[in-house]
C-alpha cells in the first residue's frame, strides 16, 4: 500500500477514435526513479498528462499520493512538478517574471519566489540573463528555466519529459546530479526519455511501453537477464520488435544513391 | 496601463469570488497575459517596430487606431447627412475591428502552449477559463474603444453631447457584430483546414489588400471622368442598404 503512484487498467481513446493506451498497470513506490521509455507514439506523454490531471477522459483507476486523480486533481497538482517536453513557456517574459508567475500559481510568497528563482538561475548559469526576454534564448537555456519552473514549489513527485534536450554536456551532468540528490531527499521521479544510456544509469526501475501496453517492467539487471543482451538500447530494440534497423540503414543509403 | 486595468478588476473581486473563481490566481494570469500583449508583435505596426524590446506595443496600436479614427471622422464635416456619416463610421469600426482581430486571433485564441503551462498547475478550470474570458474582454474593449473614441468625440462635437451615448451604443453593437463574424469565419476555416493554413490565408489577404490599394490608387481616378466625379452622390436605396450591418439604423 505504499505506492505513491498507482495505475490500474488505464485506457484512453483520442476523440478521433484512436486508442492510445490499452490497459496500463503500474505501481511506483515513494523515492524511486522510474525510467519510462517507449517508441514515438507509444503513449508516454499521454500517460504523464493523465497522471498530471491534464487529460480527464480515460478509463481505469489512477491514484497519485494516495488520492484519486479524478476527484482530488487540485490537491495532487500542488505536490507534483512537471517539466514538459517541448519548451512550452511564455517567451516574451524574462526568466524572473516567468518563475514569479509560476510560483504565484502555486500560492508561494513573492519574496520566497524571488529568492529561490535568483538562487536557482544563478546555479544553472543564467544569472546574467535573468532579466532578458526568453525569445532570444537557445533551446538549452529555455530548458533550464523550464526545469526550475517545474521544481520551484519543491514537489514530492517530479515528472520529466525529455528533460535533457538541448542541454550542453556540463548541464547534463548537473541535471543528472540534481536528480540523484532529489532522490536521496526522498522525491519520486518519473523520467521519460529517448536517451537510453542516461535512463540506464539513473533509473531504479525501467518501464518500457509499446503501442499502449507495458511490455517490460523491472530493474536494469532484471531486464538484462530477460532479454539476454547487454545494453538498454539492445533490450529496447528487441522488445519493441524492430530488428530490421540494419537492413533499413543500408536501404536508406541505397535510396540516397 | 496593466496596473490600472488590474486595479479596475479589483473592484469586481467579490463578484469573481461569488462565481467560484480564485481571484488572486485569476489576477495573476490576467496580469501576465496583458503583459505579453504589450510585448507581442503586431501586424498593424509593420516591420519597423518589430525589433527591440518595447513594453508598449499595444499602446502604439491603440494610438494608430485613434489616428485612423480621426481621419475617418473628417467625413463628419464633409457629408451633411447624419445618417450617412454614422453609417460610414460604423462601417469603418466593423472593418477595422475585424481586421485587427483576424491578424491577432491565432495568437489570442489558438495559443496551445497555454494549456501545457496552465493545466498542470493547481488552478481550477473555472479560474483558468474566467481568466481567459476576462483577458479577452479587456483586450476587445480596449481595442474597440481606441477605434471608436475619436469618432464619438467628433460626432458629439458636431451634433451635441446627447449623440455620444447613442453612437457608443451603436459602435458596441457593431463591434460585437465584427467579433461574431470573425469568430464564425475562423471556426469555419479551422473546421475545414488547419491552423497553419489560417496563417497562410491571412498573409494572402494582406498581400491582396496592399496590391488592391497601390494599384487601385493609380487606376481608379483615371477610370472615372472628372465631370461625373463632381456630380457624384452617394444615395441610400433602403432595400439593399438596410440589409448590410452599417446601415441597419436607416
Amino acid at each position: 500500500m505504499n505506492s505513491i503512484i498507482s495505475i490500474q487498467q488505464l485506457s484512453n481513446t483520442y476523440p478521433g477514435g484512436q486508442q492510445v493506451l490499452k490497459g496500463i498497470n503500474l505501481e511506483v513506490k515513494a523515492g524511486e526513479i522510474i525510467g519510462y521509455i517507449g517508441p514515438n507514439g507509444a503513449g508516454k506523454s499521454t500517460t504523464i498528462k493523465i497522471l498530471l490531471g491534464m487529460i480527464s477522459h480515460f478509463s481505469g483507476e489512477v491514484q497519485v499520493l494516495g488520492r484519486n486523480i479524478r476527484t482530488d486533481a487540485l490537491d495532487i497538482k500542488r505536490s507534483v512538478g512537471y517539466v514538459p517536453e517541448n519548451a512550452a513557456l511564455y517567451e516574451v517574459l524574462t526568466p524572473l517574471e516567468y518563475l514569479t508567475f509560476i510560483g504565484r500559481l502555486y500560492g508561494m510568497d513573492d519574496a520566497v519566489i524571488e529568492r529561490k528563482a535568483e538562487d536557482l538561475l544563478q546555479l544553472v548559469g543564467l544569472s546574467s540573463q535573468m532579466n532578458q526576454r526568453m525569445n532570444t534564448f537557445s533551446k538549452g537555456m529555455k530548458q533550464k528555466v523550464l526545469l526550475i519552473s517545474g521544481l520551484i514549489h519543491n514537489p514530492e513527485i517530479i515528472f520529466l519529459d525529455e528533460p535533457l534536450s538541448g542541454l550542453d554536456a556540463n548541464a547534463v551532468i548537473l541535471v543528472k546530479e540534481i536528480l540523484a540528490q532529489l532522490r536521496s531527499a526522498g522525491k519520486t521521479i518519473f523520467y521519460s526519455s529517448h536517451i537510453m544510456d542516461v535512463v540506464e544509469k539513473i533509473s531504479d526501475r525501467i518501464v518500457i511501453i509499446n503501442q499502449g501496453q507495458v511490455i517490460a517492467n523491472g530493474t536494469f539487471e532484471e531486464l538484462k537477464e530477460q532479454a539476454h543482451s547487454g545494453s538498454l538500447e539492445r533490450i529496447f530494440q528487441g522488445l519493441t520488435g524492430d530488428d530490421t534497423t540494419q537492413s533499413k540503414a543500408s536501404d536508406f543509403l541505397q535510396a540516397l544513391q | 496601463m496593466t496596473g490600472y486595468l488590474l486595479s479596475f478588476l479589483d473592484y469586481f473581486q467579490r463578484l469573481f469570488r461569488w462565481l467560484g473563481v480564485d481571484y488572486f490566481m485569476m489576477r495573476n494570469i490576467v496580469e501576465v497575459k496583458l503583459m505579453m500583449d504589450n510585448r507581442r508583435n503586431y501586424a498593424t505596426l509593420g516591420k519597423n517596430y518589430q525589433s527591440g524590446d518595447s513594453n508598449n506595443r499595444l499602446l502604439m496600436v491603440y494610438g494608430l487606431n485613434a489616428l485612423l479614427g480621426g481621419i475617418m471622422s473628417i467625413f463628419a464635416f464633409i457629408i451633411p447627412s447624419v445618417l450617412l456619416t454614422t453609417t460610414i463610421l460604423l462601417g469603418y469600426v466593423i472593418a477595422w475591428v475585424a481586421l485587427n482581430l483576424i491578424s491577432d486571433y491565432s495568437e489570442l485564441l489558438l495559443d496551445s502552449t497555454d494549456n501545457t503551462i496552465l493545466l498542470p498547475r493547481p488552478v481550477s478550470d473555472r479560474t483558468i477559463w474566467m481568466a481567459r474570458l476576462v483577458h479577452l474582454l479587456l483586450y476587445l474593449t480596449l481595442l474597440a474603444l481606441s477605434i471608436v473614441l475619436v469618432p464619438t468625440l467628433v460626432m458629439a462635437f458636431k451634433l451635441g453631447l446627447g449623440y455620444a451615448p447613442v453612437f457608443l451604443l451603436l459602435a458596441l453593437q457593431a463591434t460585437l457584430m465584427a467579433v461574431f463574424l470573425t469568430t464564425l469565419l475562423y471556426m469555419l476555416v479551422v473546421r475545414f483546414s488547419s491552423e497553419e493554413r489560417v496563417k497562410d490565408m491571412i498573409s494572402y489577404v494582406q498581400i491582396g489588400m496592399s496590391l488592391l490599394f497601390t494599384v487601385g490608387y493609380q487606376i481608379l481616378p483615371r477610370l472615372i471622368p472628372y465631370q461625373e466625379l463632381a456630380t457624384f452622390r452617394i444615395r441610400f436605396k433602403p432595400g439593399i442598404t438596410s440589409c448590410q450591418r452599417p446601415g441597419w439604423e436607416v
